[in-house]
């Protein structure tokens, strides 16, 4: 079973303190606005991943969409050597107990838009109302709230502060066709900008692109249809992976994206600074896989199948033992 | 042993290598088995690229064959903001074109971190 990769692990609930930290936002914003509106109730799905590699340990994203199965990216989950994960929400924290990462999730082609995973929990969340997985089509222009635990900043120097605050802020989303890259044709990817207000320079800022209608909105600049900075832009950073995308449609929130990775064209690289793009696995794409995927888990409980199979074998045996 | 006994561990074997149960590392990965770091993939774009005497580009142009893309308009931009090697005919400074040139023209990256 290639995919999917299990750990034995102990069910555990703690409650953990709560630290306050900052996030990438607008320059001229205050990092508690998007503090607060991270920790409003339609948000109280997503929560902080951590597990450990040989590389030693690691901070995600990730949102709950049932009541003991995380949604997140692939990236996260994808390593051979991935161990205790655990998945904090509504503050107590809960265990991975097994996880199955997208088939056709390879690793490396980031724009191909397959980075995505399931996580099962050991144990149920009993206090948070899992997020509503969205069905419909109309993300592109709709104005989308990332939610996760990213890194910290403002768009003029980008991510420079440590991750593990959950923070949210707004992008619109602006593209879901790939085929503006070369070699590609799909629409399993949100694509957003990170626009400057207006009258930013890009002397304010570090290695910022030396433009300053380009930095007040980069997909125009390619001949998109974008806009400019929102009340509280924001840009995805490390540790937001996994996180969610979340859009309202008919005053009803609904899970639209997975964090899944930054990019830039700038000279500092995809460092979540003004002009940065980001890239969210299109949950609308997925939606089969995603409750597939559920199923499969389910029913591979650890030791079910084991149990299961092994009376069935010893049926005919006991009876020829008593015959 | 016992023939039952004997099909009840051959069961049990079989069993356990089918089943879901974890396997436990007994020992630490060897340095093959390291995890790999956060995902990068870097985008280049092909171009022409027209090199004044200063060393400064006076133009540049897709190279046949590449497509019109974000990335490629990203290239276009940066590489304007370049400076390249000067070269010299007879010991005067002169332009030239670099042609099929690969300019970085972006990158992307995954956004998992380090926590420790």
């Amino acid at each position: 079973m290639k995919k999917l990769l299990s750990t034995l692990g102990i069910a555990s609930a703690l409650l953990l303190p709560l630290t306050s930290q900052a996030g990438v936002i607008r320059h001229d914003r205050d990092m508690q606005e998007h503090i607060n509106m991270a920790a409003q109730s339609q948000f109280d799905a997503v929560g902080r991943l951590l597990f450990s590699t040989s590389a030693g340990n690691w901070i995600c994203s990730g949102t709950l969409i049932s009541s003991s199965f995380v949604l997140t990216a692939a990236h996260c989950l994808d390593d051979v050597t991935t161990s205790n994960v655990t998945f904090q929400v509504g503050g107590l924290l809960y265990s991975g107990a097994q996880w199955l990462v997208h088939e056709s999730w390879d690793g490396a082609d980031l724009f191909a838009g397959n980075d995505l995973a399931i996580l099962k929990l050991m144990g149920n969340v009993g206090n948070v109302t899992p997020a509503s997985i969205y069905q419909g089509n109309n993300e592109v222009g709709a104005i989308g709230t990332h939610v996760g635990f990213g890194a910290s900043g403002t768009g003029l120097n980008g991510a420079t502060l440590p991750p593990g605050t959950k923070r949210a802020g707004n992008n619109r989303m602006d593209v879901v066709d790939s085929t503006f890259l070369t070699g590609y044709s799909h629409d399993r990817i949100i694509w957003t900008d990170f626009d400057a207000p207006t009258g930013t320079l890009p002397s304010q800022g570090t290695d910022l692109v030396p433009d300053s209608g380009f930095l007040e909105d980069p997909l125009a600049f390619f001949g998109f249809t974008s806009g400019g900075a929102l009340d509280l832009e924001y840009s995805i950073a490390g540790g937001d992976s996994g996180g969610g995308f979340f859009l309202n449609e008919n005053n009803q929130w609904y899970l639209a994206g997975v964090h899944s990775f930054g990019a830039g064209v700038d000279a500092s690289g995809p460092n979540a600074s003004y002009g940065d793009f980001s890239g969210s696995t299109r949950v609308s794409s997925f939606t089969n896989w995603i409750s597939g995927a559920q199923n499969r888990l389910s029913v591979s409980a650890p030791g079910t199948l084991a149990l299961l199979a092994m009376s069935l074998l010893l049926l005919p045996l006991r009876r020829r033992v008593r015959g | 042993m016992h023939k039952a006994q004997w099909l009840l561990l051959l069961s049990a074997t079989i069993l356990m290598a089918c089943s879901d149960q974890p396997v436990v590392a007994s020992a630490a990965p060897s340095p093959a088995e390291l995890a790999k770091p956060p995902v990068s993939q870097v985008v280049t774009v092909r171009l022409d690229i027209e090199v004044g005497p200063q060393g400064e580009v006076l133009s540049a142009r897709l190279a046949a064959g590449q497509a019109d893309t974000l990335f490629a308009k990203a290239a276009l931009m940066r590489v304007k903001q370049q400076q390249f090697p000067l070269r010299t005919e007879q010991q005067q400074p002169v332009s030239y074109w670099l042609l099929d040139h690969a300019v970085t023209a972006g990158s992307a990256q995954t956004l998992a971190t380090g926590n420790n």
